[in-house]
């Protein structure tokens, strides 16, 4: 059956199952890719997948459930095991079903136009022809992707809400391995990902991917010792998005993050402007309402190294007092509502990059960082990882580095930011320039 | 069945209709039940169910892969039409006739209690009780987390050879965090057993209570811990999740996903000589209820046991069918993948390295100066250069031949290939412990597993910078 359809099902079950307050979330994606290799469309894939997860009140008590499936016997199913999931829990007197904001913001939403295969196609197969002529040293292209995806996504509630968003992303993938005399292999890769198809640039992202394969060739490790560390933009955005979470107010009260009653004191260099901001034209995940029907606005974290505020979702709202800052967010369609921001972003300084690393004098930058899965822990702030980039001397890159860890502790980083570079770059829902640390440890040899 | 034999045979000549050479379906039901308890309350319970097929045809070296959460007849056809469109550019239909005829493998990992039979209330006094172990255990455990986690997946698997297979996989996992603080900083500790089994495993395979208390007893640890220094040095990793060292550093590296397309630094190597003559390495899908296991990949081959590397000789490679195909060799039954929403690839199953020939005293007393990774958290590596890192959850100094102080903050990087050779200890505790890999085709349940092994000598990754004092 068609969503409306399943929802009009779901309701009647909530209905004759005596629940008043529920929400129904709905979200359907659609994703084409193409992989090209060796001069061929390789790989292709279409995926279409559809879900809906309905949550309920029952003393105080928020149970879930949800189902790819649209039928009657699933919006059934759906209702009873919510409700078995409720009685489980203990009471929270904060559980509760959105009334609705007062406005929402207007945020360019999506059309479901479909996709262009055959410009798909060309670009994959630019992307792997391209890397190949730039540069002989790039003897395979194991990744030459381009894809398409379209969302939507909608909240229906017992308080008669009713809401809808869509969206959609363009995105291209290249990676490379190059190959030294002695067949030592270098790989390295770069991913564009925009709402405007015409914010693509398959040289860019080509040229990118093959300077830093053909960059890092001879790269050696490094002393170990304390050096100052410029992260590149992008490299600035992947520690932000690992370390986001200690900005959860729901983390705060629970004691996972440090942040907990720090409101109005100094926590970070006060050159740091740290803000949230759903409706950024170019973030993809922009969106008018957070995944409890909250109106979305941008919110200023940290104001010259001043904690501002912390983000909030209903339920840790009520618990601390305050109003929610419309930050309650699945992370998938049948997740559980939990605090996140929606595209966190550090406002870029005035300088140039090359000036910053001129500010650096002599120390490391940083191009590539891997583990954070593992080696980096948002509730301790500690991070141990694995690094690569370039040796800074008097100002001036001057050979690739590799087999390095840099290890510190996020909230003490924050306090050590010394440089803000002016080259903002946005990915995934995050955002920063490139940025000069005054000092971390760095392991290599002896 | 999730899809009946003849609209089975209906879709795949559907998807052969362009000039395909293979077509695949594989479909699924899946339900999916987690319970968490954290700042003490149960605040979250969630079933979800996972439903629907994707449909994969070969022609040649090409592949096309299609989605659809409409199990019905025509959604099946309406998605292998998409797809067969997608791989052909032959204009009139081809008139293909797939028979199937149903494949049984027997089930060597038995399920006796299915745990989405199992009344919630009990699966909610699992998680009560390993809470209570946490927060009972120090009072300087100022958080804990527990969550249960369970998944009940039924598959179909039918290919346009003629194979129609069906497979039950059930796990059950308990999730045991345990947050320490002094008020200015926080350490965790973490384990999480599992199965491919039912809530019996709680009866049987997993101590709730010894888990809590180890997560609790690590989080303190940690928090007394100095800083570990950063530095090249000798390391002893423990057996059982210690073995994420072998499934990074060279796992990863054999899988056909890599080494067809030439991205691996062990392309070419069979026969050669890639680690000391201590180290034979295993991937071995068919140990019973392991939470690695299947009976059938999720390309319908049963899984079989893979030695990948035999006293130091690299062995084989874990191929799935479309890399195999680039490659020349069969499936070694390691095709996998979380859901439906991918199209299978070579995956490990349980690997470990196995039991070797060094006393572990000996491999401890051996060492003057270095590192004692007890635990290991996750790491992960870039299999074309070998490079790699992983991150040690609760570390020791070791002096003089004895362990010594706790030390935190500690990571593990280097290349494959060289820290293959520096392997040169294999101690005689083999145990395994139990991850969630991450790849291509998204996260499947894998064991990592050795014994005691010595690495001559790895970066360390840490806090202060030099010798530790």
């Amino acid at each position: 059956m068609t969503y409306n359809d399943f929802k009009k099902a779901v309701i009647d079950q909530a209905k004759s199952a005596g629940i008043s307050q529920y929400d129904l979330y709905y979200h359907k994606g659609m994703e084409t890719s193409v992989y090209a290799y060796e001069g061929d469309i390789e790989n292709f894939s279409d995926q279409t997948s559809i879900g809906a997860c309905f949550r309920c009140i029952i003393d105080g008590k928020m149970g879930y459930s949800s189902t790819q499936s649209l039928t009657e016997e699933e919006a059934a199913r759906l209702v009873k095991d919510a409700q078995a999931c409720a009685e489980v829990l203990d009471q929270d007197e904060y559980a509760t079903i959105f009334e609705g904001s007062d406005e929402y913001a207007q945020v360019e939403g999506a059309r479901d136009t479909g996709c262009d295969v055959e410009a798909l196609k060309k670009a994959a197969l630019e992307i792997e022809r391209m890397a190949k002529a730039m540069d002989s040293r790039i003897k395979t292209v194991p990744m030459a992707v381009a894809g398409f995806g379209y969302g939507e996504k909608a909240l229906y509630n017992s308080s008669g809400l009713d809401l809808g968003h869509s969206y959609s992303c363009f995105e291209l993938v290249c990676e490379v391995t190059a190959e030294d005399e002695n067949g030592r292999k270098y790989e390295a890769f770069d991913v564009q990902m925009e709402v405007d198809q015409k914010d693509l640039d398959v040289e860019k992202l080509v040229k990118t991917a093959v300077d830093k394969a053909i960059g890092s060739m001879g790269a050696s490790s490094v002393k170990s010792g304390e050096y100052p560390i410029v992260f590149q933009n992008d490299k600035t955005v992947t520690m932000l998005g690992t370390f986001g979470g200690i900005f959860s107010g729901d983390s705060a009260q629970k004691g996972l993050s440090l942040l907990g009653g720090k409101e109005d004191e100094k926590i970070a260099s006060g050159i740091v402007t740290l803000l949230d901001d759903p409706h950024h034209a170019k973030s993809i995940g922009k969106t008018p309402f957070d995944d409890e029907g909250v109106a979305t606005r941008k919110h200023t974290l940290i104001e010259n190294g001043i904690l501002k505020t912390l983000l909030y979702d209903l339920t840790s709202a009520a618990k601390a007092g305050k109003a929610t800052t419309g930050n309650g967010v699945k992370g998938s369609y049948g997740s559980s509502v939990q605090v996140s921001s929606h595209n966190l972003v550090i406002e870029p300084g005035s300088v140039t990059k090359d000036e910053l690393l001129k500010q650096a004098g002599n120390g490391l930058y940083i191009t590539e960082l891997k583990g954070m899965h593992a080696s980096a822990n948002a509730s301790t702030g500690d991070f141990s990882l694995e690094a690569k980039g370039y040796v800074i001397e008097d100002g001036r890159l001057t050979r690739p580095a590799e087999q390095f860890t840099i290890a510190g502790n996020f909230y003490k980083l924050l306090e050590n930011i010394t440089g803000l570079a002016n080259d903002f770059y946005l990915h995934g829902g995050v955002g920063a320039p490139a940025i000069l640390v005054s000092s971390l440890a760095v392991a290599g040899e002896e | 069945m999730i899809i009946e034999r003849a609209v089975a045979e209906k879709v795949l000549a559907k998807a052969l209709s362009t000039g395909g050479d293979f077509a695949e379906i594989f479909a699924e039901d899946t339900l999916m039940g987690s319970i968490r308890m954290i700042d003490d309350k149960v605040d979250t319970a969630i079933n979800n169910k996972i439903f629907g097929a994707g449909i994969r045809i070969f022609k040649g070296l090409k592949s096309v892969y299609a989605t659809t959460n409409d199990l019905s007849e025509s959604g099946l056809l309406l998605c292998a039409e998409k797809a067969a469109v997608a791989i052909g550019d032959l204009k009139a239909d081809i008139d293909i006739h797939v028979a199937l005829s149903s494949s049984i493998t027997p089930n060597i990992h038995p399920i006796k209690q299915n745990p989405f039979d199992v009344a919630m209330g009990k699966k909610v006094r699992v998680v009560r009780d390993a809470y209570k172990v946490l927060k009972d255990h120090s009072d300087e455990i100022v958080q804990a987390i527990v969550s249960l986690a369970e998944r009940d997946q039924n598959v179909l698997i039918a290919n346009s050879e003629g194979l129609l297979t069906e497979d039950r996989r059930v796990y059950t996992r308990v999730s045991t965090v345990g947050v320490a603080s002094d008020g200015k900083e926080n350490q965790m500790g973490h384990e999480a057993p599992g199965r491919m089994m039912g809530f019996e495993v709680f009866e049987s395979e997993v101590d709730v209570e010894t888990a809590a208390k180890q997560a609790a007893e690590q989080a303190v640890t940690m928090l007394h811990a100095r800083p570990c220094p950063g530095k090249r040095m000798m390391v002893a990793i423990e057996n059982g999740f210690g073995g994420v060292i072998f499934h990074e550093a060279c796992g990863h590296s054999l899988e056909a996903t890599s080494v067809a397309k030439n991205a691996s630094e062990f392309c070419g190597k069979l026969g050669e000589r890639i680690a000391c003559e201590k180290v034979t390495a295993i991937d071995d899908g068919t140990v019973s209820n392991a939470w690695g296991s299947l009976n059938i990949d999720d390309e319908g081959t049963p899984t079989q046991r893979n030695v990948l590397i035999e006293n130091g000789i690299l062995k084989g490679y874990l191929v799935d069918r479309f890399n195999g195909r680039r490659m020349g060799m069969p499936s070694t039954g390691s095709g996998r993948r979380e859901s439906y929403q991918y199209a299978s690839t070579s995956r490990m199953t349980n690997t470990y390295i196995d039991n070797g020939p060094d006393k572990n005293e000996d491999i401890i007393a051996s060492i003057s100066d270095g590192l004692n990774a007890k635990k290991m958290g996750g790491g992960s590596v870039n299999p074309a250069s070998g490079e790699f890192n992983f991150a040690v959850a609760e570390g020791y100094l070791i002096k003089n031949g004895k362990i010594d102080e706790p030390v935190r903050g500690a990571s593990l990087i280097g290349k494959g290939s060289e820290i293959l050779q520096n392997i040169d200890m294999v101690g005689q505790n083999l145990d395994v412990g139990q991850g969630m890999c991450g790849s291509l085709s998204g996260s499947v349940p894998t064991n990592v597993g050795q014994p005691l092994i010595r690495v001559s000598e790895i970066t360390v990754g840490g806090i202060s910078g030099g010798d530790a004092q």
